[in-house]
C-alpha cells in the first residue's frame, strides 16, 4: 500500500481494518523525515518514542477500543505547543533546552484520541515572522523549491505534511501563521474561530490573537482533527462554552453568496489573482452567487495588527528573565544586569524588535496615538466584517499576495514582508475562522492558496465549502 | 513621527534589552519604518468606535474556588536554570 497517497482518515481506517499497523505508519513518516531532512522541518523528532506510542495505540486498537477516527495517525506539533515528552523551544535560544512539565490541552486530547506525536516542528522564533527565517535552528526550506521560503511562522508544520513527514500537524496562527505556510507549501490549513481550541500550553505571543490551527491534505482530515482538539477547557477561560460541530457535510454551494473584495485582487501576483478568479468561477459554475465588493480595511488591519500584537508580545515575553525557565546568562554583575544579558543573548533580532515596538506603542505619550487607535481600528474592522456577513456567507481572498519568495538569509523581517500578511491579519483581529485551500500553481510551479473566511463560529461551513469544492470536478 | 536614538535607548531600557551601536542603528531604521506605516491609522476615522475599544466584550469568567492538585515542586524547579532543592536561586536583590 502506498501510504503517501492516503489521507489521515484513510490511514486510520486502514489500520483498523488490519491492512497495516501503527508501526508501519510511523516507519513511513520517519523514512520521509530522513529523505527530506535538508528542508529542516523538525527541531526535534524521536523515533523510539513514536514507535513505543505506536505499539501502545496498536494494542488499544487490537483490543477493540474506540479511540477516534484518527487513531494511529502520526502527527507533528509546532515547537511552541507544550509537550512534556519533548523540548519546547519556540525556535529560540531562550528556550533551547526547556522541557515543560505538562502537556498542552490539545496534546493531551491528541494522546487520548490515539494519535502518535512524532516530533516538534521548526518555526519563526516565538512565532514572529512569516518566512521561517528567524528560527534559531536555521531556515525551513520550501519543498517545491529549496531556494524559496516555506512561509511562516508554522513553517515546519506545513512542510512536514507536504512531504509525508507527518499526516497531520498542529500550528499556531496569530496573523496567518497557519494559512500562509499552508498556501506556500500546497497543503490545507485552517485557523478556527478564536476560542474554539484551547490555548492552554500554547506559548503566548499575542494572547487576544493567538489560536491553534491545523494542517492536513484535505478539509475532511482537518475537520476530524478539530473535532478532537476543540471544546471548552477549564484551563483557558477564553474557550467557547458551546462545542462547535465538526461533522463535515459538503456545503450546498447553490445556496451560497460569496464576496470577493476588489482590493484582494488588485496589485497581487498575476497567477495568484488568476487562481482566485478561477476558484470563484468554479463556485459560480456550481451555482454560487459571487460578487466583487469594496472592503477597504486591509492596509489599516496590518498597521493595527502589528501594534496590538507587538504590545501583547512585550508583556507576554517579559516572563523570560532567566529565573524560572530557559536561558540564563553566565556572567553578570547584578540582578538587573542578569535580566539584560539573559534577554539580549536569548532573543533574536526580530523578537527584540517586536518587544521594543510593543513597549513603544504602550509608552506614555504614544499610547493614545498608537495602541488605543489600533483598538478602535479593530472595532471598525469587526463592524465592516459584520456588514459583509449580513449579506454574504463567505469572503474569498488570496491567502498571500504572492507565492513563496526566495530565502534572503536575514533574521530581520522588513515592512514588505509584514505586508505579505495583508489578507490574513484582519481575520485574527476579528477572531474569525478561515481556511487556506491549495488551488493551482504559478508559472514556476509554486503553490497558490485561496482563503475562505466565514463568520464567527461558522467553522464547519468554511470546511464544508472547501470540501465541496474538492469533491466537485471543477475543484480538482 | 521620527524615531530618534534617544527613543530607541529608552524602549530598549524598558524592554530590558541591551543593544550595541550597530543594533541601535538597525532598530532605529526598522522601527522607524514600521511606525511610519502605522501612522496610516491617523487617516482612519474611528470616532464612532472611540468609546467602545477599551471595555468592549470584557467580562469575568469565574469558577468554583476548589482546591485541586497543582504541579509538582520538583518538576517545576527542574525547568529553572539555577535552583536548589526547594527554591529558585537568583542574584542578590538587596544591598
Amino acid at each position: 500500500m502506498d501510504l503517501s497517497k492516503l489521507t489521515a482518515l484513510e490511514l486510520s481506517a486502514a489500520i483498523k481494518r488490519g491492512e497495516l499497523t501503527c508501526t508501519d505508519a510511523v516507519d513511513f513518516v520517519f523514512e520521509s523525515a530522513d529523505k527530506y531532512k535538508y528542508l529542516n522541518a523538525y527541531i526535534t523528532c524521536d523515533k523510539e518514542y513514536a514507535l513505543r506510542r505506536a505499539k501502545e495505540v496498536q494494542e488499544q486498537i487490537d483490543r477493540g477500543e474506540s479511540l477516534s477516527p484518527l487513531a494511529g495517525v502520526p502527527i507533528s506539533i509546532k515547537d511552541n505547543i507544550s509537550t512534556k515528552d519533548f523540548t519546547t523551544s519556540c525556535a529560540s535560544r531562550m528556550l533551547q533546552n526547556y522541557k515543560p512539565c505538562y502537556d498542552a490541552t490539545v496534546v493531551q486530547r491528541l494522546n487520548d484520541a490515539g494519535l502518535i506525536i512524532i516530533g516538534k516542528t521548526n518555526m519563526d522564533e516565538f512565532a514572529m515572522g512569516s518566512t521561517g527565517e528567524t528560527s534559531y535552528f536555521g531556515c525551513v526550506k520550501n519543498p517545491v523549491c529549496e531556494e524559496k521560503v516555506a512561509g511562516g511562522s508554522s513553517s515546519g508544520s506545513a512542510v512536514s505534511v507536504a512531504t509525508g513527514q507527518a499526516f497531520l500537524s498542529l500550528g499556531s496562527d496569530t496573523g496567518g501563521s497557519v494559512r500562509q505556510p499552508a498556501s506556500h507549501c500546497g497543503v490545507f490549513g485552517f485557523k478556527p474561530t478564536y476560542g474554539v481550541v484551547s490555548r492552554y500550553g500554547l506559548i503566548a505571543y499575542a494572547s487576544s490573537l493567538d489560536q491553534i490551527g491545523v494542517f492536513s491534505k484535505t478539509a475532511e482530515d482537518s475537520a476530524a482533527l478539530l473535532d478532537i482538539i476543540s471544546g471548552k477547557d477549564e484551563f483557558d477561560s477564553t474557550t467557547i462554552s458551546d462545542k462547535i460541530p465538526f461533522n463535515l457535510l459538503p456545503e450546498d454551494i447553490k445556496e451560497c453568496k460569496i464576496a470577493i473584495p476588489n482590493k484582494c485582487i488588485t496589485g497581487v501576483q498575476a497567477d495568484v489573482k488568476g487562481a482566485v478568479i478561477s476558484f470563484a468561477d468554479a463556485l459560480n459554475k456550481l451555482g454560487a452567487k459571487v460578487d466583487f465588493i469594496e472592503l477597504d480595511i486591509f492596509d489599516y488591519a496590518v498597521a493595527a495588527y502589528y501594534i496590538i500584537a507587538s504590545a501583547q508580545a512585550s508583556s507576554n515575553l517579559s516572563r523570560y528573565d532567566g529565573i524560572k525557565f530557559g536561558h540564563r546568562a553566565e556572567d553578570y554583575s547584578s540582578l538587573a544586569d542578569m535580566y539584560l544579558k539573559t534577554r539580549s543573548q536569548g532573543f533574536g533580532y526580530e523578537v527584540k524588535k517586536r518587544i521594543m515596538l510593543g513597549n513603544f506603542v504602550l509608552c506614555e505619550g504614544y499610547y493614545d496615538a498608537y495602541y488605543k487607535k489600533a483598538l478602535e481600528a479593530k472595532s471598525l474592522i469587526d463592524a465592516k466584517f459584520n456588514e459583509v456577513f449580513s449579506k454574504y456567507d463567505f469572503i474569498l481572498t488570496p491567502t498571500a499576495p504572492t507565492t513563496a519568495p526566495r530565502i534572503n538569509g536575514t533574521k530581520s523581517v522588513n515592512l514588505d514582508t509584514y505586508l505579505e500578511d495583508i489578507f490574513t491579519v484582519p481575520v485574527n483581529l476579528s477572531g474569525l475562522p478561515a481556511a487556506s485551500v491549495p488551488y493551482g500553481c504559478d508559472g514556476d510551479g509554486m503553490p497558490i492558496g485561496v482563503q475562505i473566511i466565514g463568520p464567527k463560529c461558522h467553522d464547519n461551513r468554511v470546511l464544508g465549502l472547501a470540501h465541496a469544492v474538492r469533491k466537485s470536478e471543477v475543484g480538482r | 513621527m521620527t524615531i530618534s536614538d534617544e527613543i530607541i535607548s529608552k524602549i530598549a531600557d524598558l524592554s530590558k534589552i541591551e543593544i550595541n551601536n550597530t543594533e541601535k542603528e538597525h532598530l532605529r531604521e526598522d522601527i522607524g519604518a514600521l511606525i511610519k506605516y502605522m501612522d496610516l491609522l491617523c487617516t482612519l476615522d474611528t470616532s464612532e468606535f472611540a468609546s467602545l475599544s477599551a471595555d468592549k466584550e470584557i467580562f469575568n469568567v469565574l469558577r468554583e474556588d476548589e482546591v485541586k492538585p497543582s504541579f509538582d515542586r520538583e518538576a517545576l524547579l527542574s525547568c529553572a536554570p539555577v535552583h536548589n532543592e526547594d527554591s529558585y536561586i537568583v542574584p542578590q536583590t538587596f544591598d
